[in-house]
């Protein structure tokens, strides 16, 4: 039985990505005329679903139903006809085209071949007049502002005939603290006009405000659904992370050694984009972790960069074992025991159409080679090893690397550095995208490498909780400089957020 | 029951599998069968070594593409350098390299004309790493670039002329060049024996050689290849630099054949080539492909236009089927990475359930 009551619903929606289901068996529902909040932490499928939903990408599995009737939506087109409308996250306007001209983009009109920018302009004053925010309908988007754009974008959708879905997400990542509550009005407005409202927002207190259901995924499944006058944040929080929660995976018997690496003034400067980094100074020790925290945009992955040769423009002074090292380029790095885990692991950090072995060797591969020829042998042998040491759940090593589930492709990536046996390692984000289950995993061998096989490690990350639970030290950066250093019991989730936000 | 089930699926999906993976020899034994039923002269030894010797001329540049396209590259110019190379060879052999210091002439033995042949090849190939790797010219607009060069280089060598009689003279001490494209050994064509030779080079390096993978990872994706502490520009410089000397045996091979140059040869080849090595089953898109591949892609081509030839289809629709073909493989390739996607997706979730 299908309650009508729902504007849509969903029944075991699956989706599956080699290696990963991005969403398993979802029942999720969304009553007629509500605002529905869809929260859950970055991976858990929450755009998953919504590409579904709008027609974006297709399902594995399942039925959704518009109104308790089962519809397909094989493309953008099919719910459009559904009544089904999509604000990306990065919005789809055309910059060089006015505010009318963007509404009526892709609309069919009566007069197929000439535009009458007279009735598009008159019509498009109308819609925005609903949302009570004066837009003048004759500007170039271009000379808008974020907020009024996502607000041209919600003229955009309400210009289809029977808009009854608008599906927002992220729609507040970008706003000033005034264009937020703009926005949070206009949302209030649609849903007087009867139009049913699903929410993707990571800010959870916003969520609670403005939304009447909430919904929480994690790991692709539906964990929690609930009125929002009933729930608070503790409720939400607990339940996007689920019960393993917090665990600290700091080895305090390891003995921290000397400075490995010292970091001296190291400013970073491009024509285009201003100072990148200024006067960043740090060391790493022996057998260290240490954690770099920031928002995206502080300049972690550059400092990164920079120590792998991959930055022109830098200066300031980099001391490895207290020698000076300059002039270098990443081949350089690498034979000098630095070797860098890339935070897009598909994009920088695999080769996708080669097997798991051929992924884990590529650093390596001369210490397997006399004169140019592989020696199989040598190499299976090293491979075999890391595999273990790593446990890397796999099938044959001469299987696809995509293949694999993204726990493992990651595990993959870090033993093809191990491999070329570094004493500095560096991990841009390393547990990005990958499940709850892998990135415990991931935290125990990080820890291990350090303790165990002496590895100095930088660790980057932007979830707090992991960070805190896996560091020795962390580094927080603000817009390219160091906003605080922390230390034992300094370490707090207060102390490093205040930093990471500091002007 | 359900184990049967599953088993069932399995082995279903591995033969349509291993009919993707073995598509073009499956197309090759077709055309074979229908031409030999159709032609009484097609089942004969010597259209065998006919065929084989079509093959071999393009096989070199068919080599070399195949290696250039792994890197997600492109190598318009082999054409032109095949011509320029018979030119070379041409003009060395009959005219000789003018040293006043040495008050005359001096014309280079045989070998050493193929030397000297190989060396210019492989430099204008770096020339296209140069831009490709260095300059990060698209690899299309650049190998289309010397493209013209070369072949303007090759007339200007001679105005255009043919170099007659590269047979060399007593005198000089020059003589053996045809032995490339007319000599035998055992009986068979020297130019299959270096065909043999080259494909093994070609496939050793590709499977065995530290080189040979960072080729593939440069063309998987090469921005990982790079942080991986590969030194992507030199594996371009010697990819376009390869496929630079192979044009060159390609273009010193057909010269020898007719034991004369001429400016105009190899025009359109690097098109052969092109559709042998996307036959051959290499993606366009890079980081995969087999030298054995693009082989059995000119061999498909090759038999196609050979049979045509015997039996009686006009020249005009020779290319229109040809073009058809190469069209339908390349359709193929797309759907089979679809087909391949969508078994593997289905096992993934029977294995869940």
């Amino acid at each position: 039985m299908v309650s009508s009551d729902y504007c849509i619903e969903t029944k075991k929606l699956t989706k599956q990505y080699p290696g990963t289901k991005a969403l398993d068996n979802v029942d999720f529902h969304a009553v007629t005329g509500t605002v529905n909040a869809i929260v859950g932490e970055n991976g858990a499928g929450k755009s998953t679903l919504m590409k579904i939903l709008a027609g974006n990408i297709n399902a594995s599995a399942g039925e959704i139903y518009v109104q308790g009737e089962k519809v397909e939506l094989n493309n953008v087109d099919d719910a459009r006809k559904c009544g089904i409308c999509i604000i990306h996250q990065e919005l789809n306007l055309f910059p060089n085209l006015t505010v009318s001209e963007n509404i009526f983009i892709g609309k069919p009109s009566k007069n197929k071949i000439i535009v009458d920018r007279k009735k598009y302009i008159e019509e498009a004053s109308k819609i925005l007049d609903k949302l009570n925010y004066p837009i003048d309908p004759t500007k170039k988007v271009s000379e808008l502002k974020v907020g009024e754009r996502q607000i041209v974008e919600i003229a955009k959708a309400l210009a289809e005939e029977d808009l009854k879905i608008l599906i927002m997400d992220e729609p507040t990542s970008s706003l000033s603290n005034a264009e937020v509550e703009v926005l949070l009005d206009i949302v209030r407005d649609l849903k007087e006009m009867g139009i049913t409202i699903l929410y993707i927002s990571h800010k959870l207190e916003e969520v609670l405000s403005i939304s009447d259901y909430v919904t929480v995924l994690r790991d692709g499944k539906l964990v929690a659904h609930e009125r929002a006058d009933q729930i608070n944040l503790e409720w939400i929080a607990e339940k996007m992370i689920g019960k393993q929660g917090q665990k600290n995976y700091r080895n305090s018997d390891k003995q921290i050694g000397k400075n490995i690496l010292e970091v001296q003034n190291l400013s970073l400067f491009e024509p285009e984009r201003g100072k990148i980094l200024e006067d960043v100074s740090f060391e790493l020790k022996e057998c260290e972790i240490l954690g770099f925290f920031g928002l995206l945009g502080s300049g972690r992955t550059e400092v990164l960069e920079c120590l792998m040769g991959l930055r022109n423009g830098i200066t300031g002074n980099i001391f490895y074992k207290d020698e000076i090292i300059k002039n270098f380029d990443i081949c350089d790095q690498i034979s000098r025991g630095f070797y860098m885990v890339p935070e897009d692991r598909q994009g920088q950090g695999l080769i996708k159409t080669r097997s798991i072995l051929q992924n884990l060797s590529l650093s390596s591969e001369s210490n397997y080679a006399t004169a140019g020829i592989i020696s199989n042998r040598k190499r299976e042998q090293a491979i075999d090893n890391i595999i273990e040491d790593l446990q890397i759940k796999i099938g044959k090593t001469n299987d696809l690397i995509i293949s694999l589930s993204g726990g493992n492709q990651q595990k993959v990536v870090i033993g093809k550095g191990l491999l070329t046996n570094p004493s500095v390692l560096l991990l841009d984000e390393p547990t990005k995208g990958v499940d709850i289950g892998a990135k415990h995993e991931l935290y125990k061998i990080i820890s291990e490498l350090s303790a165990e096989q002496k590895l100095s490690i930088i660790f980057v990350s932007s979830e707090t909780e992991e960070i805190l639970s896996v560091s020795d030290r962390i580094v927080v950066l603000a817009q390219g400089k160091i906003s605080g250093v922390y230390e034992g019991e300094n370490m707090t989730k207060e102390n490093i957020l205040r930093a990471a936000s500091a002007k | 029951m359900n184990n049967t089930n599953k088993s069932l699926s399995f082995t279903k999906n591995s033969i349509v599998d291993l009919i993707i993976r073995l598509r073009t020899i499956l197309v090759l034994l077709i055309l074979i069968a229908v031409f030999g039923i159709i032609s009484d002269t097609f089942f004969t030894l010597n259209n065998a070594i006919l065929v084989m010797k079509h093959v071999a001329l393009y096989s070199f540049i068919g080599i070399g593409m195949t290696f250039v396209i792994i890197t997600g590259g492109i190598d318009l110019s082999v054409g032109s350098i095949a011509g320029l190379s018979g030119m070379i060879a041409g003009f060395l052999i009959n005219r000789g390299i003018h040293v006043p210091a040495l008050g005359g002439t001096v014309y280079f033995a045989a070998p050493i004309v193929i030397l000297i042949t190989l060396i210019v090849g492989a430099l204008f190939g770096m020339f296209n790493a140069l831009l490709v790797g260095v300059l990060k010219m698209p690899p299309f607009i650049a190998t289309l670039g010397t493209m013209y060069m070369a072949r303007g280089f090759a007339n200007l060598i001679s105005g255009g002329l043919t170099f007659p009689n590269l047979a060399g003279t007593e005198e000089h001490g020059n003589k053996g060049f045809e032995i490339l494209g007319t000599g035998k050994w055992l009986n068979i064509p020297v130019q299959i024996w270096i065909m043999i030779l080259m494909i093994c080079i070609g496939a050793f390096i590709l499977n065995k050689t530290v080189l040979g993978s960072h080729i593939y990872a440069v063309g998987g994706n090469l921005e990982a290849a790079r942080l991986s502490g590969i030194k992507t520009s030199k594996v371009l410089f010697f990819v376009y630099g390869f496929s630079g000397a192979l044009a060159a045996v390609t273009g010193m091979v057909a010269a020898s054949q007719l034991v004369a140059s001429h400016p105009a040869t190899g025009e359109t080849w690097e098109t052969y080539a092109i559709a042998a090595t996307v036959l051959g089953g290499t993606s366009m898109s890079g980081g995969t492909g087999k030298v054995g591949g693009t082989v059995i892609g000119l061999f498909v081509i090759t038999v196609l236009n050979d049979g045509m030839v015997m039996v009686g289809i006009s020249e005009f629709w020779q290319k229109v089927i040809t073009g058809i073909v190469v069209i339908v493989a390349v359709i193929f390739d797309i759907y089979q990475q679809k087909i391949k996607d969508r078994i593997s997706l289905n096992m993934e979730m029977k294995k869940e359930h």
